[in-house]
């Protein structure tokens, strides 16, 4: 055979495997799944208990968990990453100042997260303790609040990074059309910039979202890991409790029989779900936007 | 100063003609008792206070009256009186105009403050994040650069509740796992990325880039899970399932690299080699990777800054050990899962050794992205 045919074909295997990765993902998940799914049902979502001594599983507590620490982290991180993208993407778009200001908000992303986490358990926490005392909460330190704080400042530079880029698309003839009518600053920004990036900027909150309910290290590290759910939404909050991803990471290896087995790769499963989701319809939007 | 039009405002006011415009100076504003003292005292002239023109046209008719008093003896007694109303007119009219100027100038001013407020806000913000990061990296040099020594770097950890004692192991190891991952994940990375770029329309380019882009986006810690299912349940822990687990999360990373580095290389470059009848795999290998060879680098490098960090999928892959080993069919040590044990361990020690590790992790992925820029500005690539 030719080379060339033989590299031809090499490139489409090649390319093929990403395909059979995906699928052995899903298909491996589906199958090692299949225990929990098929005793527990879908009620396994809203089951308010996690009891593998006594064989009683349900997700609830961490499908809260994970949703808690995403939003609280997304809801902080929001404001932070817009500015980042406005400032970056508006006000100064080039010069050292700007060059300073997007590798250090890399660099965000570059730190592991492990490290985040060990930084966090020893530094953030005892100041989030100290808070807890003043407002009158048992002092845990550990918790959804600690690891919302550590999860926001992580997911910034995927939102600003994009942001970024999508306010330099914005043709500049809108914006001197509102210049020349008279229109500040702040006016062109918020009557011409955001409602024309609206859609991006959305789809970098999307993907943001997604790295925040995928995240694992640092979230394991810092929630307290208690799969007791807690009745007051104050006890929730600043109380210890779990995300889907830490309470694999730190169940997985003591599993011992196949129920509480699968039922772990359910949760896994389902993470698999959402998260590919999420980043599915912010990548859509980002095409979409960047196409037209 | 400002001069403004008010046509609008003068079509209110009767007794103005309403084809005049009220030139409005900035300053005061002008007394209406004044006008009326000034024009019973000092009759046309006094009009000067109200307007220069109105002052001249009065003056002229006053003129004409004197005129008219000397040739005919007839005085027009009205003057006076029409000195005062007129000036009245004018001067609430130029007050008028003059309070709209104001507020407008307030609303001016009042959007230019929202204005600078806005950015200086947006600037606080944007900075104001680069404060954890300066922290966190503050602290774990200040915590970790005490810790490493030679003694440090070319020992494995003391048992616990002892001192001293080193991360040679993780060391090691984490360099042999991303050895091995990168072997793995590059050549497929790079030739999946030449698919992508060379075919962008096709079903297959399509679907992969889909593939991609899932892959992108699978937390971590299910790679983990399913590099568990797929070789440690076979083959038991070992250094070569976390490598492959991590050559997961760096393919497409490499893909993406490469496939956006390519786009940009002009297709003259394609064509000009195809048409001096060089074979296609030749084309792509010694003329567009060689071309794209700076972007695909960086690419590379970054993807190996990115998961020379990660533990998750070590977690049940590569698990973790004690002892210095190279022996890849074995559990091996790496950097971030022995920051992750020995962090969440009661002793001082360890916690010690975790900064010392934490620090040289951090030093590791510094350099990579550093490198990275180096390149990139080089050569000029947008990644």
């Amino acid at each position: 055979m030719k080379w060339e045919t033989i590299f031809r074909r090499i490139l489409v295997i090649m390319s093929v495997i990403m395909l059979i990765l995906v699928a052995g993902i899903f298909i491996t998940l589906i199958v090692q799944s299949m225990p929990s799914i098929k005793s527990l049902g879908i009620g396994y979502l809203w089951g308010k208990v996690w009891d593998p001594v006594n064989n009683v599983y349900g997700a609830y507590p961490f499908l809260i968990g994970t949703l808690l620490t995403s939003f609280t982290a997304l809801i902080i991180s929001v404001p932070f990453s817009y500015a980042i993208s406005i400032y970056l993407g508006e006000y100064n778009p080039k010069g050292w100042l700007s060059n300073l200001l997007k590798n250090t908000i890399e660099l965000i992303a570059a730190v592991p997260s492990i490290i985040y986490g060990f930084w966090a358990l020893f530094i953030l926490v005892p100041v989030v303790r100290i808070f807890e005392i003043k407002i009158g909460v048992a002092p845990y330190g550990v918790g959804v609040c600690s690891a919302s704080l550590v999860l926001a400042v992580m997911i910034i530079p995927y939102a600003a990074s994009l942001g970024t880029s999508l306010i330099r698309m914005v043709p500049s003839p809108l914006k001197e059309g509102a210049y020349a009518l008279g229109a500040t600053r702040f006016e062109v920004i918020r009557r011409v910039v955001l409602p024309y990036t609206r859609s991006g900027l959305f789809a970098g909150i999307l993907l943001s979202l997604g790295r925040a309910l995928g995240e694992t290290m640092a979230v394991t590290v810092l929630i307290g890991n208690t799969s007791a759910i807690a009745h007051t939404f104050k006890e929730v909050f600043f109380g210890p409790g779990n995300t889907m991803a830490s309470v694999i990471a730190n169940e997985f290896q003591e599993a011992d029989h196949t129920m509480y087995f699968s039922a772990l790769i359910e949760l896994g499963l389902v993470l698999f779900f959402v998260t590919v989701i999420i980043n599915l319809i912010g990548k859509r939007i980002i095409t979409k936007y960047t196409n037209n | 100063m400002i001069i403004m039009d008010l046509a609008n405002q003068q079509k209110k006011l009767s007794l103005q003609p309403s084809n005049r415009q009220t030139v409005v100076y900035a300053g005061k504003e002008k007394s209406v008792l004044a006008a009326f003292l000034l024009a019973f005292i000092f009759g046309p002239i006094g009009l000067f206070y109200a307007s220069i023109r109105s002052g001249i046209i009065m003056t002229l008719i006053s003129l004409a009256n004197v005129v008219l008093i000397v040739l005919s003896g007839f005085n027009l007694f009205l003057e006076i009186l029409a000195v005062i109303i007129w000036i009245i007119c004018i001067v609430k009219a130029y007050n008028a105009a003059k309070a709209t100027i104001k507020d407008m100038d307030r609303r001016i001013k009042f959007r230019n403050n929202e204005s600078v407020l806005y950015k200086s806000f947006i600037i606080f913000l944007a900075f104001v994040i680069t404060l954890p990061l300066i922290i966190v990296l503050l602290y774990i040099i200040k915590q970790g650069v005490l810790q490493v020594n030679w003694h440090f770097l070319t020992h494995v950890p003391a048992p616990e509740g002892e001192t001293g004692g080193g991360i040679a192991n993780a060391l090691v190891g984490s360099l042999i796992i991303v050895a091995m991952s990168s072997v793995v994940a590059i050549p497929i990375g790079i030739l999946a990325g030449i698919y992508l770029s060379e075919n962008p329309g096709t079903k297959l380019a399509y679907y992969s880039g889909l593939c991609v882009d899932i892959l992108q986006g699978v937390p971590s810690i299910v790679v983990g899970i399913i590099i568990y299912f797929w070789i440690v349940k076979p083959f038991g822990f070992s250094a070569v399932s976390g490598s492959i687990a991590l050559a997961i999360m760096m393919m497409p990373i490499v893909i993406r690299s490469t496939e956006q580095t390519l786009l940009l290389l002009p297709p003259s470059l394609k064509e000009a080699a195809l048409s001096l009848g060089v074979p296609y795999h030749r084309v792509i290998l010694k003329v567009i990777v060689p071309c794209g060879f700076a972007g695909i680098l960086s690419g590379i490098i970054l993807s190996i800054a990115r998961i020379i960090g990660e533990t998750a999928p070590l977690l049940f892959t590569a698990l973790g050990n004690n002892y210095l080993s190279a022996n890849i069919a074995k559990p091996m040590e790496s950097l971030p899962h022995m920051i992750y044990t020995y962090a969440t361990s009661p002793y001082d020690d360890q916690h010690d050794l975790a900064w010392g590790a934490s620090f040289i992790l951090l030093m590791f992925v510094l350099l990579l992205n550093i490198f990275t820029k180096l390149i990139t500005r080089k050569w000029n690539i947008q990644l």
